[in-house]
């Protein structure tokens, strides 16, 4: 987070009052790539999963086929979706725990601060606005600890999802060698004990997709009431990588 | 003999094509020549032979070679074994196989004699020697009693025990006793397996439990593998068990001694390793999202996938999409309707529905699907439960924290309680 060197912008309200704004640098450009590129795979695995799941779209005549394979798409397509959501979750989890401009680790350490901030950033929230009693220039505690969350759910769907896929296997054939299946039998067979069987990793699966999607409702939301409420261009920082913070222009008496 | 998982079939040939090495293929030529001269040598134990059977039944040689062919292709072995599968099978005589039943239908039997014209496998199961089958023995009472205890004992490490149907563990066992003795089939089960020098259990309720082990499971049904130990178990699930499967692993024993690779639940994968929805001939339309939508609509009448109205066949392992039923006559979904799933764990309460697993809204009614008395009784108990650990939490909170206060009151006078209570709030802050 840096504070630019001052370029203020000034508005007059109604009042007659001046506000000042000054840039903050929030996400790096690496950053805001791995978000939209999650952010796609996230949307793509959802629709061909519900359509994988009941497939709602069939043409209407059985004498005329769609022209491409619809099912075969949509598998395809879910599978690249989850390849990509994997391993940038493998990115993320190394940025996390190891980057070396910020460690996003230390944001969630129980510090008292941490804890006050998040306390604050919650009841702000549930009290529509009322106590804006944190630094909004840094990150916000409450979706910071919202993106564990978000990660644990798909790590969640990353296991079920590689045990469904492996289960779809002949044996341990695959095109990359038998290392891949056994692998994947290896690392995530043990969820087919703990939900029950293939039924119960497949209904965990269906679940966990629907959890994902409220969460990402919300983040929307959030991200959104956060720009009209705090009025700081919050809904930029995954564009521009930079907000707008207000600052106290004490030459107008403010 | 002991259950090697990376046995030969499995092992040495997966997955090798016509990649395959022939030196490795001449020793396992020579390794099951040498074995099969072994089990030649075995005194034949049933008087029937193959031969002689399928000449008396007009199938000729022809027939019998065409069966071998594809039984050769089912168990993944290169066609240059088909002659010593042929052969593996006119010595299937040489086993001794105990047969018993639970809680079942007979339905596993049933698939073997009820076919319309003698297939090989009936003949097969002919020429095996059964030495104790309840629904097709004559003898019956004390007789087939001593019969089941003579040939126990005669065989002991030597005989097939095949199971079939599950295992009422309930009431100790008393939901299903066998014989004139009323001998429990829990007891049965686990005092021929310890003699067997295998264990099969045949169908999907030995597997797993089947459809007595289903919701609510009053019996208490559990599958063999649950009760068997110190004896391989293989499971040869499905509802019935397809013949070639059974008579397939009967074959496997012969030309190797050893129980066939199993899978993580114990069914040979030479025939449950592969997904019926990998192999199924409805498979095209289903990548090309062409479904049939209703009983008999136009996509019903021009073979489309199953998929939406229920096929289980993504989420079941088992062959029959590839040796089909009936000597290859047919099977469920050529015939036009979707899987079952019958030969997955379970499957009664998790898959044998014909809707697709998301619309299958099934469960049990009352809270939390615990059933309507069921749920009551236990939402009650529950209840109970937290009112009495309320009860006792609050009871020794009082006791260890409250009862001092209680003394000072009852011993001083009332002007004295009212400064002890002001003491005690001070005390309390
Ligand atoms: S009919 Fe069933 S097994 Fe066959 S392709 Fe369709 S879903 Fe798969
Ligand atoms: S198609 Fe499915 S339900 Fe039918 S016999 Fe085969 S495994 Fe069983």
């Amino acid at each position: 987070m840096t504070l630019d060197t001052p370029t203020y912008s000034k508005h007059s309200t109604k009042t007659g009052q001046v506000e000042a704004y000054q840039r903050v640098q929030r996400v790096t450009t690496t950053w805001r790539i791995i978000h939209w590129v999650q952010a796609l795979s996230v949307v793509v695995c959802f629709i061909t999963g519900l359509f994988i799941a009941k497939p709602f779209i069939q043409t209407s005549s059985i004498y005329s086929a769609l022209p491409f394979p619809i099912m075969g798409w949509s598998r395809a397509l879910h599978f690249y979706g989850a390849m990509i959501l994997d391993t940038s979750m493998i990115l993320i989890a190394y940025l996390y725990l190891f980057s070396r401009s910020h460690r996003d680790i230390t944001d969630l350490r129980p510090t008292p601060e941490h804890r006050s901030a998040f306390k604050e950033a919650a009841l702000n929230f549930i009290t529509f606005n009322r106590r804006r009693r944190f630094d909004t220039t840094k990150r916000d505690p409450l979706l910071a600890v919202m993106f564990v969350l978000l990660h644990l759910l798909l790590l969640l769907q990353a296991l079920t999802g590689l045990q469904l896929y492996v289960a779809n296997f002949s044996d341990n054939l695959s095109s990359v060698g038998s290392w891949w299946p056994q692998f994947l039998h290896f690392t995530t067979d043990w969820t087919a004990t703990v939900f029950g069987g293939n039924v119960g990793v497949r209904m965990t699966h269906l679940t966990a997709s629907w959890l994902i999607i409220a969460w990402a409702v919300f983040h929307i939301y959030y991200e959104i009431w956060r720009t009209i409420m705090w009025r700081e261009g919050d809904v930029g920082i995954m564009f521009s990588g930079s907000k707008y913070v207000r600052v106290k222009d004490d030459a107008n008496g403010s | 003999m002991d259950l090697d998982r990376r046995s030969l079939f499995s092992g040495a040939l997966r997955h090798r094509g016509s990649q395959q090495n022939e030196s490795e293929q001449l020793a396992l030529k020579q390794k099951y020549q040498e074995r099969l001269k072994e089990v030649e040598a075995m005194e034949p134990l049933s008087g029937l032979s193959l031969p002689a059977l399928l000449v008396e039944h007009r199938l000729s040689r022809r027939n019998f070679m065409m069966w071998a062919s594809a039984m050769t292709a089912a168990l993944m072995l290169p066609p240059v074994f088909e002659k010593q599968v042929a052969e593996a099978a006119t010595l299937l005589n040489r086993v001794p196989v105990i047969w018993i039943e639970g809680q079942d239908c007979a339905g596993n039997s049933e698939a073997f004699i009820r076919s319309a014209g003698p297939t090989v496998e009936e003949l097969l199961f002919q020429t095996i020697s059964l030495e104790y089958h309840e629904t097709l023995m004559a003898a019956a009472g004390f007789q087939s009693e001593l019969r089941k205890q003579t040939a126990a004992q005669m065989y002991k490490g030597k005989y097939v025990l095949v199971v079939e149907g599950a295992i009422p563990q309930g009431e100790n066992g008393a939901y299903c006793t066998i014989g004139a003795a009323g001998q429990t089939f829990y007891e049965e089960v686990q005092q021929l397996s310890a003699g067997a020098a295998l264990v099969i259990g045949a169908g999907a309720c030995a597997y797993y439990g089947g459809i007595p082990k289903a919701y609510p499971n009053p019996t208490n049904a559990v599958g063999v593998s649950s009760v068997v130990s110190g004896t391989p178990v293989i499971n040869i699930p499905a509802c019935p068990m397809n013949p070639i499967n059974f008579v397939g692993t009967l074959i496997h024993y012969i030309l190797t001694g050893a129980a066939p690779a199993l899978d993580s639940t114990g069914r040979p994968i030479w025939a449950f390793g592969n997904l019926i929805h990998n192999n199924c001939e409805r498979r095209a339309h289903f990548d090309a999202g062409e479904y049939v939508q209703q009983w008999g609509d136009l996509g019903a009448q021009n073979n489309f996938c199953l998929y939406k109205m229920g096929c289980k066949g993504p989420f079941t392992y088992n062959n029959c999409s590839i040796v089909r039923y009936n000597e290859g006559t047919n099977w469920p979904i050529g015939v036009g309707h979707g899987c079952i799933g019958c030969s997955q764990p379970e499957f009664w309460d998790t898959l044998a529905y014909e809707r697709p697993m998301v619309s299958a809204n099934i469960h049990a009614p009352g809270l939390a699907g615990l059933g309507i008395e069921s749920g009551a009784d236990k939402f009650g108990l529950g209840l109970l439960a937290v009112v009495g650990v309320g009860i006792v939490a609050h009871a020794i909170a009082s006791a260890v924290g409250g009862r001092e206060k209680v003394s000072t009151m009852a011993s001083s006078s009332s002007s004295e309680a009212a400064s002890g209570g002001t003491t005690e709030k001070k005390e309390g802050e």
